[in-house]
């Protein structure tokens, strides 16, 4: 009788144990932790057999991983940043197709290209990020001002605000992906203006057939010199916690910035009352839309064990239901890709930006299409050394084409 | 009672050969395997065996030209995915691994990313083939661009060195015109504010109901402003033709189109010598000359201070247990801490104190700041050496000395600097060592904004090679060339300062 049940026991034992999986899940974004973990936590609670380990490596992701890939060690899930980053493991293997899995026929038909490599799935998109002019409504309302939809409309409302002491912009020249980021946002709105689409130039940049000054480099460089004109006198001292800390101050009235840092920002203060509109680029409100795109996905490395992997997509799987969206949108403050998603407790700017794309459309993220040796280098880097005034800027265009050249994908 | 000596194979075997050991697997293995990776192009992803390959491909360039025995291991690594037509592989380790490795370059695949080049990382580096931010280099500094508007307020330093000074008499009459100096700033006068010019136009009551669509207004502007820069008159001419015609327009609008349109031709004859004269010729030390200049910084000023501060807390003072402590402490913190001690004293503190508002961002500082910072921090450990050399001078051999009547001077540099010099050794050893290799610190500071400010050390420079630009290869081939100029240096430093110790 003993015997019998030790064996029972014994056998339970073993059997839940044999079905306990230990994934290791890797995430990059610092911002809002706490609700990617309460997301995890609710998942382990429904899915008693599996157990994830997080990991999270914010600024270099790229070296610890590419370690991680090269020993072939990658952890079970990913997240990864949307195009060239999927685009890169897929290449070199590191991921699993994912196209017929059921979770991908959640999401809307526009966000899948930012994970598809040769005609395939590789990641499940899953939030919804934009980059604009994050501005302050109260101090709009204090001097009479309108959100900008033209860029006149944008060079009156600096003039107003600097006449009345107030500072436009709440810049951040100290670190260059800002700089980076806001070059592409203006190349790429420029190459709507000559009716160039974003996929064609990147097909032409990597056959050599183009160059990045296709588009009017003489407005790009003008708008870059105004965007810095408008920042504190130094802002080339300021880094990305000064920025939040003078916008969520109310010292700056705008920020040109991705919407996680609305998050930040009413971190700090609370009270915050703002609204997101898209940078104008031209004088026709029409073609002035929303710099957005999926910025994060999840992906299932192909290294791992076969029933390590069966877990792994039963974790993306669960992403999908009405619990983990809520929990997404609640607790991790993230847009989502998925069909018929609600994102109105997010906050009113990420309401202003998901109408916006629903009327306006958006101009996708051009630069997570560029190799990443190009952005990482020859953009940010390029563009911040344009406004410390030690490039010019045919040097600027000529070296991102100099390295994109270089780069290119093979 | 006399102990046994240990014979000598047994001192070899329990300590020599342990010792040989762990250098050749913990060092002289993975050197030679940065130095493999320093002849290829490999850009820090690539695998060096293919972890899926699409079936044909797989066929024809690996399993046709393996051995028999070869096949067998590859197909048992290897599963086919008929389905997807693909070969993949799980992820395997150890000598399972090189087994692989070597059986797939047996066969002479070799990824695209990740192929053998021979010396032409070096060629690259030695024939100054690579970035140009690597070496020092002179450039020219652009004020301003052209195209962009002029600004409101411009520093009085720069306007008045780099541009009022190059400009001849009617240079800088035109100058006068736009420029009204205001204390230390030089402003510009409201009426040649082009936003204002500009706001004539879009102002116009056919503008603003749409009866001109905003796209003739930015054309008009554009084609204006270009003719301005060029002073061309006839192009000027024809862009006001241009315009006008089509839409009916009363004189009224006309007069103020007219109006507008010479405003901003005349402004553009300014600003197009403003950006052609307003530059500077600069000198950028570039990486090897920030990493040399940092190095010296460092080795002169941290000796120099602990040396200096030793001396003082050698003597008999009340506090110097308290003033040991005091100064060694900032060596305690990790350079992580320091940097962002040191970053919000630079950017918080120092501006309300002195009223000077850059000194990260300012390339001309940033590098002294640099090495203060890191002497900061690094003065204490040597400090710590020079007390204990200094206290095993014996004090009868001073004493002597100061009884044949040697003064303080020649107390110090015939006595103290020569029995002194074991410990210089090991501090100059070090902090040439630690200073050519230092990282945390200055990216803990500036960042990858290294590059715009002039403050990117080597391995700084490594580390952005390997992971932003994706050129592993090129990475470890200037460490390679790192580690030889360290080894270098400090061995001609150790050779050199040994034949000056003295002994007792």
């Amino acid at each position: 009788m003993k015997k019998t049940l030790f064996i029972l026991l014994a056998l339970l034992a073993l059997a839940g144990t044999a079905q306990a999986q230990k994934l290791e899940l890797y995430y990059y974004k610092q911002e809002n932790q706490d609700g990617l973990k309460k997301l995890v936590a609710q998942f382990v609670t429904e899915n008693p057999g599996i157990t994830i380990d997080m990991l999270i490596v914010p600024n270099d992701a790229d070296a610890t991983m590419s370690a991680r890939a090269a020993q072939g060690k990658l952890p079970d899930i990913l997240q990864m940043q949307s195009y060239s980053r999927v685009q890169e493991y897929a290449e070199k293997g590191y991921l699993v197709d994912l196209t017929k899995q059921p979770v991908l026929g959640k999401v809307v038909d526009s966000a899948k290209p930012s994970v598809t490599w040769n005609s395939k799935l590789w990641g499940l998109p899953m939030d919804f990020a934009g980059i604009g002019i994050i501005y302050n409504k109260a101090i709009f309302a204090k001097y009479g001002i309108q959100p900008p939809a033209t860029y006149r409309d944008l060079e009156r409302i600096c003039r107003t605000l600097r006449t009345n002491g107030m500072t436009p912009f709440a810049g951040l020249l100290k670190e260059n992906w800002s700089m980076g980021h806001f070059i592409t946002l203006v190349h790429t709105n420029l190459l709507a203006e000559k009716s160039i689409p974003v996929a064609k130039f990147i097909a032409d940049m990597n056959a050599g057939k183009t160059s990045y000054g296709v588009v009017d480099t003489d407005k790009l460089f003008s708008i870059i010199d105004f965007y810095r004109a408008n920042m504190d006198k130094n802002a080339e001292e300021w880094n990305w916690n000064e920025q939040q800390a003078a916008f969520a101050e109310g010292k700056a009235a705008m920020m040109v910035q991705g919407l996680w840092s609305y998050g930040a920002a009413i971190g700090t203060n609370p009270k915050l009352d703002c609204g997101f509109v898209p940078f104008p680029v031209f004088n026709d409100a029409k073609m002035n839309k929303f710099y957005a795109d999926v910025d994060s996905c999840f992906g299932v490395s192909a290294q791992s064990a076969p029933d390590k992997k069966v877990a792994a997509l039963k974790f993306l799987e669960w992403l999908a239901t009405p619990q983990a969206q809520k929990i997404w949108v609640e607790d991790y403050k993230l847009t989502l890709s998925f069909k018929g998603a609600d994102v109105s407790k997010l906050g009113v700017p990420f309401v202003d930006l998901m109408t916006g794309v629903g009327k306006n459309g958006a101009y996708p993220w051009a630069f997570a299409s560029y190799p990443t040796a190009v952005f990482e280098d020859a953009c940010k880097n390029g563009a911040q050394q344009y406004v410390f005034n030690k490039k010019t800027a045919e040097a600027v265009i000529a070296d991102i084409d100099k390295q994109w050249a270089a780069n290119r994908k093979k | 009672m006399v102990q046994k000596r240990i014979a000598r194979r047994a001192n070899f075997i329990l300590f020599v050969a342990p010792a040989l050991l762990l250098y050749t697997l913990f060092f002289l293995l993975p050197f030679g395997q940065g130095l493999r990776i320093s002849t290829t192009n490999w850009d820090g992803l690539t695998p060096k065996t293919p972890i899926s390959m699409p079936m044909a491909e797989f066929e024809s360039r690996i399993l046709s030209k393996a051995s028999e025995a070869d096949k067998k291991y590859l197909l048992s690594v290897y599963t086919l995915d008929k389905e997807a037509g693909q070969y993949a592989r799980l992820s395997i380790s150890g000598l399972a691994r090189y087994r692989l490795e070597r059986i797939i370059r047996k066969t002479g695949y070799s990824p695209a990313m990740y192929r053998d080049v021979g010396l032409a990382n070096y060629r690259a580096i030695f024939g100054g083939e690579i970035d140009e931010r690597f070496y020092p280099r002179s450039y020219e500094e652009n004020y301003f661009n052209q195209n962009s508007s002029l600004p409101q307020e411009i520093d009085s330093t720069s306007y008045e060195k780099q541009f009022l000074a190059k400009l001849g008499p009617e240079g800088k009459s035109l100058a006068a015109e736009f420029y009204v100096r205001e204390g230390k700033r030089y402003v510009l006068r409201p009426e040649k504010d082009e936003f204002s010019v500009e706001d004539g136009l879009w102002t116009l009551p056919q503008v603003e109901s749409g009866a001109i669509p905003s796209g003739n207004v930015d054309a008009f502007l554009a084609g204006i402003k270009k003719a301005g820069l060029a002073q061309d008159r006839s192009a000027l001419d024809d862009a006001i033709a241009g315009f006008a015609k089509g839409a009916a327009l009363p004189p009224e609008a006309r007069g103020e189109i007219r109006g507008s349109a010479e405003s901003i031709f005349a402004i553009g004859k300014f600003k197009s010598l403003l950006a052609n004269t307003w530059k500077a010729r600069k000198f950028d030390l570039g990486v090897i000359g920030f990493t040399i200049f940092f190095a010296v910084g460092n080795v002169v000023f941290a000796n120099l201070l602990a040396f200096w501060i030793a001396m003082a807390l050698d003597r008999k003072l009340k506090s110097r247990n308290v003033l040991r402590s005091v100064f060694f402490l900032p060596n305690v913190l990790s350079m992580i801490v320091v940097a962002l001690i040191w970053s919000f004293i630079f950017f918080h503190l120092l501006p309300r104190l002195t009223g000077i508002d850059t000194w990260m961002s300012d390339s001309a500082k940033a590098p002294w700041l640099l090495v203060f910072v890191s002497v900061w921090q690094a003065a204490g450990y040597y400090m710590v050496v020079y007390l204990a050399g200094l206290q095993n001078i014996p004090q009868d051999v001073i004493e002597a000395a100061m009884i044949d009547g040697a003064g303080p001077w020649d107390r110090l540099k015939r006595i103290t600097l020569p029995l002194l010099m074991p410990a210089f050794t090991v501090c100059i050893f070090l902090s040439i060592a630690n200073a050519l290799k230092c990282f945390d610190l200055v990216y803990a500071m500036v960042g990858p904004s290294g590059y715009a400010v002039g403050t990117v050390p080597f391995v700084m420079d490594i580390f952005f090679d390997a992971f932003a630009r994706k050129l592993a290869g090129l990475a470890t081939a200037k460490a390679t060339l790192l580690f030889l100029t360290i080894l270098l240096v400090t061995g001609l430093q150790l050779v050199i300062m040994k034949r000056k110790e003295v002994q007792l």
